[in-house]
C-alpha cells in the first residue's frame, strides 16, 4: 500500500514539475506521508527506487528545453516548494507571502516526503559543486561554499541513503578541492586511499571492521558472488576434459572465489581428479604486505584443497614495481589449460591502475590462454563527457548500490553504514579523484571493449551459467536483475542501473 | 520467500553440461561439517589471517572528521603554498572564522600599508583589527594634517591635507585585484539569469535549488546577495511586472521615521556611499556662493536621496563663511513618496510615511541664526518641474542638487532624461550638482534580462560588500533595512544607469558646461574618506574633472558640477 503510494508520488511529483499535476501530486503526498509513517517499521520498500526521486536524464542533459509556455508557472511551483518545504533556519522571508497554499503548508515539515526532497537538494548541490570545481566558470570559492553547506546537511553515518551517499561524495569533492585526493590517487602501486593521511589507525581494529563488512557485503548483495560464480562456471565449462588447470589470478584478494571452484572440481563425476594450480599476482615495490597476504591466502587455499581432496598447488608471481605484468615471470607447464582470471573493482576490491590492468591483459595475450574471465564495473551512457557528467554517473552508480543494499537489509542500518564506510566510501573518493584527473584524457572504453580490440574472441555464456546467475540474483531482493548484454557478457544491475558485468573471452587463435 | 527456500530450489541440478556452482554453495551451507569454510562465515575462512588483510583497509577512514577540525594555521599556509592554486586558502576560511590573513592574496602585490592589508583581510570577520587599523590611520592623519574649514563638517577627522592623491594612487595598486573568485553568489545568480534568458528550465531549476541552499539574509555579503538575488529571480519568473514583495526585508518605506533617520545618520558615519557625494555637493554649493558678487538669497533644489540629513552641515558651514550666511536660504525638497509606482521604486529614494525633516531643519537653522525656508514638493513628477513650481526668483542663487534619482528617468523612447535636463537648464540655475551611479544601464530596452540582471547584481554586490565591512559583519535591523533598500535595484524597472561619460554628454547637449570642483571640495572629501574603510577611494578624472567614488577598485558613483554654458545663455 505504502509502496504504491510512494511511487506514485515520486513519479508525479519530482521528475517533472508539471503544473497540471501539481495538485494531485501534493494531495497524494499527504496521504503518503501518513501511510509511510505507520509502516516505517517494515519499510523494506521505502526507498524502492531512488532513481525515481531524481530524474537522471533530466539532470544529466542540460539542453533539455521545455516548451516556453508554462515556464514561469513551472518554476514558480518549484521554488515555492523549495522555499516552503525545508529550511526552517534558512527560510527566506517571503515564504509566508500571500500565495501560500494549503498544499505547501502541508509539505512544510521534515517528514518522509521531505527526505526525498532533501535527496534532490543534495544532488543539485553536489552537481553544482562538481561544476564549480571544473566547469567553464570554475570557482573554488563557490565549490567551497557549496561543500560547507553540504556538510551541514549530511553525515556518512546518519540519515537516508542519499544523505550518507552525499556525505561521501562531498568528502570526495572536498579532497579534490584541497588537491589531496588527486595526488594520492595518482600514485601507481598505492591504493587510492593511500598511506598519505596524517592519521594511521591501528590495523587490527580496522581489520575487524573489514572482515565484518566483507561478511555483510556477501550476505547483503550478490555483487561478489555474481562475478565469482559466473567466472567459475565459465572456467568449469572450459576445462571439462582437462586434467590440469592453471589459473592466473590478477587480484586474488582473500581467495574466496576458488573455494567454490575447488568444490565443483572435486564433485566432477567423470574420471580422475583434476589438478588445480593457481598463480596469484602480487604487487611488487613497497607492498611487502601484499606478498605475505597472498602467501596467507595460498596457505588457506591449500589447506582447504587438502580438506576436500582437491589436488592443488599455489604460486605467486610478482608484478613489477609499477604493477606491470611480465609474462616471462610466470611458470607455465605444458599440458595445462591456462585460465586468466581478472576480477576488477568488485565493491570490496582495491582499485587497480588501468596501466597495470592493460599490461596484464596484453601480457596474457602472449600466453595464448584457453579462457579469460573478466568482471568489471559498468558505467552508464554518459551524454556529457565532462567531469560533471561522469560525476553524476558515478553518483547514480553508487546510489543504486546503496539502494540495493538497503532494500535487501532494511533493518540493518548499522551494518550498511559499516559496509559503506569500509568499502564504498573509499571507493567513491578514489573514483571521483580518478575522474577528476582523467579530464581531457582519452577514454579507453571498458575492458571488455579493449579485449575485443586486442583480438580476443568472445565465448558465449552458457545457458546454465545464465540460469545460475539469475538464480543467484533471485536469492536477493527483487530489484536485482541479470541481463545478457552480449553473447559473452552478463550484466548485474539494480533496477534500471547496470552495475557489474562478467564477460568470457578466449585467445584469438584458440579453436575453442 | 526466504533464502533458504531458494537454496532448496537450487539444489536440483539445473544443467547436465556441468554442475553449477550454486550446487556447491548449497553444499557448503547444508553440510558445514566437512568443510572448514561456510558460505555464511567468511570470518572463519579468513580468521587465521587477520594481520594480512589487503593494505587498502589500513588507511583510516576518518578524513571526514578531519574536515571538521580546523588545521593549525601553519599547516594551512603550507598547504596553500604547495597546492596548485593559491586561491585554495579560501578553502580554509570556512572552517574557522578567526583565520589568519588569507595568503591567497599574492604577496607580490603592492600594498599601501600594513593596516589596509589587515583591513582587507578582516572584511566580515575581524572587526577588531579593522578598528585598530583605522585608529592608527587617523593618528597618522593627525600628524600630517592641519585644521581647516572642512573639519567642521567631518567632525571626526581633523585632517584636510591633500595627501589623498598619493594615498589613492598607492591604494589602487592593491585594490584593483578585485578577486572575482570570492564573489561566489554572482557565479550562481548570473548563470541562472542567463539560463532564464536562454529558456533553459532545467538549468534554471538546478541553479535555483543551489542558490536556495546558500541564500540567507544574514551572514556574509555573498549569502545576502544570494538571498536578494533569489527573490529577484523568483519575482521575475513568477510574473514579470507584478508588484515586488519585499516581505521580510525592511525598506525605507516600511519603517518608522525615527529609526529611519537614525539609521541614515549612522550609515553615513560608517559608509561613504552617500556621505562623500553629500560632502562634495555641499562644498560645491559653497564654492558657487563664493563666486557670486553680492550676498544674495540661496535656493537649493534637492532632487536627492539624503532625506534632508545632508543640509545641517551645509547650514553650519554657511554661518562660518566670511560675510556670514545668505539673507535667506531656501531648500526645495523634491521627495518621492510611497505612492509612487512600485515597480519603479528607486533605491534610497522613498521615505517612511510620516517622515518630514523640515521641522528639524528649521529648528536647527533657527538655533544657528539662519533664515531658512523649506518647500516640499511631494509626489511631484520630475518632468513637470519649472521655475514657477519651485518659485524661483531672478535675484537668488539657484543651485540644483541631484543625487541618485535621475537614473530612474527613461533615457530612450521617450527620452525623459534629456527632457528633464532641459527643464533644469530652463530654470537657469547658477550651478547643478549631478551625482549618479557610475554603471551601465540594465533596463530591458538596452540589454537582455541576463545582462541587465548581472549589472544590477554587480551594483548590489558593491553595496552589500561595503556594508558588510561598514557594519563589521554584525547583524542589525538597520543593516537589514539599508540592504533591503539597496536590493530594490534588482527588481526596480527604473534602473537605467548610464556611465559617467554618457551623463556628461547629455548635460553638455542641453547647454551645460562642466566645472572643475574646487580644491576644497576634493580635499575635503578625501580627508573625510579617511575615516572609512581603506577599500574606498576617490578618483578625480583629469579628463572631465568628475570625482569618482570607488570601492575595491571598481567605480560606484561620480559627482559632477555644471553651469550654464556661456554661449547658450
Amino acid at each position: 500500500m505504502a509502496v504504491v503510494f510512494r511511487n506514485t508520488m515520486m513519479d508525479v511529483d519530482f521528475p517533472c514539475y508539471s503544473t497540471t499535476t501539481t495538485t494531485t501530486a501534493t494531495t497524494t503526498a499527504t496521504t503518503t506521508t501518513t501511510t509511510t509513517a505507520t509502516s516505517s517499521d517494515d519499510n523494506c520498500c521505502d526507498w524502492n527506487d531512488w532513481s525515481s526521486v531524481v530524474d537522471w536524464d533530466e539532470i544529466s542533459c542540460d539542453g533539455d528545453h521545455m516548451k516556453d509556455d508554462g515556464f514561469h508557472d513551472l518554476l514558480e511551483t518549484m521554488t515555492d516548494e523549495i522555499v516552503t518545504v525545508h529550511h526552517p533556519a534558512w527560510a527566506l522571508p517571503d515564504r509566508r507571502s500571500s500565495t501560500v497554499s494549503p498544499e505547501t503548508v502541508m509539505m512544510d515539515s521534515e517528514d518522509d516526503g521531505g527526505e526525498d526532497f532533501k535527496g534532490l537538494r543534495l544532488v543539485h548541490l553536489l552537481m553544482a559543486a562538481a561544476e564549480a570545481l571544473t566547469g567553464v566558470n570554475k570557482s573554488r570559492e563557490l565549490a567551497r561554499v557549496i561543500l560547507v553547506r553540504l556538510k551541514e546537511l549530511v553525515s556518512p553515518n546518519d540519515g537516508s541513503n542519499m544523505e550518507r551517499l552525499a556525505a561521501y561524495f562531498t568528502e570526495a569533492l572536498h579532497g579534490l578541492l584541497e588537491g589531496a585526493g588527486g595526488a594520492a590517487a595518482g600514485v601507481y602501486g598505492k591504493h587510492f586511499s593511500g598511506h598519505h593521511g596524517p592519521h594511521v589507525k591501528d590495523d587490527h581494529h580496522h581489520q575487524t571492521d573489514v572482515l565484518a563488512a566483507f561478511q555483510l557485503l556477501q550476505d547483503m548483495s550478490p555483487y561478489v558472488k555474481f562475478g565469482h560464480f559466473t567466472a567459475n562456471q565459465a572456467i568449469l565449462e572450459a576445462v571439462v576434459h582437462d586434467r590440469r588447470v592453471h589459473i592466473v589470478d590478477y587480484d586474488i584478494m582473500e581467495g574466496i572465489q576458488w573455494a567454490s571452484l575447488m568444490q565443483a572440481l572435486v564433485s566432477r563425476k567423470d574420471g580422475p581428479s583434476t589438478h588445480l594450480r593457481i598463480t596469484a599476482l602480487s604487487r611488487g615495490g613497497s607492498a611487502r604486505r601484499s606478498f605475505t597476504t597472498i602467501q596467507e591466502t595460498g596457505r588457506r587455499l591449500s589447506a582447504f584443497a587438502a580438506s576436500i581432496g582437491q589436488p592443488f598447488s599455489f604460486h605467486q608471481c610478482r608484478l613489477d614495481s609499477d604493477e606491470a605484468f611480465r609474462p616471462s615471470s610466470l611458470k607455465l607447464v605444458r599440458g595445462e589449460a591456462l585460465i586468466i582470471n581478472c576480477m576488477l573493482h568488485l565493491p570490496h576490491f582495491s582499485y587497480r591502475a588501468s596501466e597495470s590492468i592493460a599490461s596484464f591483459l596484453s601480457g596474457a595475450k602472449t600466453l595464448n590462454p584457453r579462457l579469460i574471465t573478466l568482471v568489471e564495473e559498468e558505467v552508464g551512457p554518459i551524454a556529457n563527457e565532462g567531469f560533471v557528467g561522469k560525476f553524476i554517473d558515478s553518483l547514480h552508480h553508487y546510489s543504486a548500490i546503496y539502494d540495493s543494499l538497503e532494500a535487501g537489509f532494511p533493518l540493518q542500518g548499522r551494518a550498511r553504514v559499516l559496509v559503506e564506510r569500509v568499502f564504498l566510501g573509499p571507493r567513491i573518493a578514489g573514483s571521483i579523484a580518478r575522474i577528476y584527473r582523467a579530464q581531457g584524457e582519452a577514454e579507453g572504453g571498458s575492458w571488455g571493449e579493449r579485449l575485443a580490440s586486442m583480438g580476443f574472441r568472445p565465448i558465449s555464456v552458457s545457458f546454465a551459467n545464465h540460469c545460475q546467475a539469475k538464480l543467484l540474483v533471485g536469492l536477493f531482493n527483487d530489484g536485482y536483475r541479470v541481463e545478457e548484454l552480449a553473447c559473452n557478457k552478463l550484466v548485474l544491475g539494480w533496477k534500471s542501473r547496470r552495475l557489474l558485468s562478467a564477460s568470457v573471452w578466449t585467445s584469438p587463435d584458440n579453436d575453442m | 520467500m526466504t533464502k533458504y527456500h531458494h537454496q532448496q530450489l537450487l539444489s536440483h541440478p539445473s544443467s547436465s553440461l556441468s554442475q553449477p556452482i550454486l550446487d556447491s554453495s548449497k553444499m557448503i551451507n547444508e553440510e558445514p561439517d566437512p568443510n572448514p569454510m561456510s558460505d555464511h562465515n567468511i570470518l572463519e575462512w579468513i580468521e587465521g589471517s587477520l594481520p594480512f588483510l589487503p593494505p587498502i583497509f589500513d588507511d583510516p577512514y576518518d578524513s571526514w572528521w578531519q574536515l571538521h577540525v580546523p588545521a593549525p594555521d601553519q599547516e594551512q599556509i603550507n598547504r596553500c603554498s604547495t597546492s596548485f592554486d593559491s586561491n585554495v586558502s579560501t578553502v580554509t576560511a570556512a572552517t574557522s572564522a578567526t583565520l589568519p590573513e588569507p595568503p591567497a592574496i599574492p604577496s607580490d602585490h603592492p600594498r599601501p600599508s600594513d593596516s589596509s592589508k589587515k583591513r582587507k583581510a578582516s572584511d566580515d570577520h575581524a572587526p577588531k583589527t579593522s578598528q585598530i587599523s583605522r585608529k592608527s590611520q587617523n593618528r597618522r592623519n593627525n600628524n600630517e594634517g592641519d585644521e581647516g574649514e572642512t573639519i567642521v563638517e567631518q567632525g571626526l577627522v581633523p585632517a584636510r591635507k591633500s595627501s589623498g592623491s598619493k594615498k589613492a594612487a598607492a591604494k589602487s595598486g592593491g585594490n584593483t585585484c578585485n578577486n572575482k573568485d570570492g564573489r561566489w553568489a554572482e557565479q550562481l545568480l548570473n548563470p541562472c539569469a542567463a539560463a532564464i534568458t536562454a529558456s533553459n528550465p532545467s538549468r534554471v531549476q538546478h541553479l535555483l535549488y543551489v542558490i536556495n541552499e546558500l541564500a540567507s539574509l544574514t551572514g556574509d555579503a555573498n549569502h545576502r546577495l544570494a538571498a536578494h538575488g533569489l527573490r529577484a529571480l523568483k519575482h521575475h519568473l513568477a510574473s514579470p511586472g507584478s508588484p515586488v514583495t519585499s516581505a521580510g526585508s525592511t525598506t525605507f518605506a516600511s519603517t518608522n521615521p525615527k529609526f529611519f533617520t537614525e539609521s541614515l545618520i549612522n550609515f553615513s558615519d560608517i559608509n561613504p556611499w552617500f556621505r562623500i557625494p553629500n560632502s562634495i555637493a555641499n562644498s560645491s554649493i559653497l564654492q558657487i556662493l563664493q563666486e557670486q558678487n553680492q550676498p544674495r538669497n540661496l535656493h537649493i533644489v534637492d532632487v536627492g536621496v539624503s532625506h534632508g540629513i545632508q543640509w545641517p552641515t551645509l547650514l553650519e558651514e554657511l554661518t562660518r563663511r566670511s560675510g556670514g550666511p545668505p539673507p535667506l536660504v531656501r531648500i526645495t525638497l523634491i521627495t518621492r513618496t510611497n505612492h509612487e509606482e512600485q515597480s519603479r521604486n528607486t533605491p534610497f529614494a522613498a521615505s517612511p510615511s510620516g517622515y518630514n525633516c523640515s521641522s528639524q531643519l528649521l529648528g536647527f537653522a533657527k538655533k544657528i541664526n539662519i533664515n531658512l525656508q523649506i518647500n516640499r514638493l511631494d509626489n511631484f513628477p520630475l518632468q513637470n518641474l519649472n521655475s514657477q513650481v519651485i518659485k524661483s526668483s531672478p535675484d537668488e542663487t539657484l543651485i540644483i542638487c541631484t543625487q541618485f534619482r535621475l537614473h530612474n528617468l527613461n533615457h530612450n523612447n521617450p527620452d525623459d532624461r534629456t527632457y528633464f535636463l532641459k527643464v533644469l537648464r530652463s530654470m537657469e540655475p547658477k550651478g547643478v550638482v549631478l551625482t549618479e551611479n557610475n554603471a551601465d544601464c540594465s533596463c530591458h530596452n538596452c540589454v537582455d534580462f541576463a545582462t541587465g540582471f548581472s549589472r544590477r547584481v554587480e551594483y548590489l554586490w558593491r553595496f552589500l560588500d561595503s556594508a558588510s565591512v561598514a557594519y563589521k559583519g554584525r547583524e542589525s535591523d538597520e543593516r537589514r533595512m539599508m540592504e533591503g533598500e539597496a536590493a530594490k535595484a534588482l527588481t526596480n524597472a527604473g534602473e537605467m544607469n548610464e556611465r559617467k561619460e554618457k551623463w556628461c554628454e547629455r548635460m553638455a547637449s542641453v547647454g551645460f558646461s562642466r566645472q572643475v570642483f574646487g580644491e576644497d571640495a576634493v580635499d575635503g572629501a578625501r580627508a573625510l574618506l579617511r575615516k572609512y574603510d581603506s577599500n574606498w577611494e576617490i578618483r578625480v578624472e583629469d579628463r572631465d574633472g568628475c570625482v569618482g567614488l570607488w570601492w575595491k577598485g571598481q567605480p560606484v558613483s561620480f559627482c559632477s558640477l555644471w553651469k550654464i554654458a556661456p554661449d547658450t545663455k
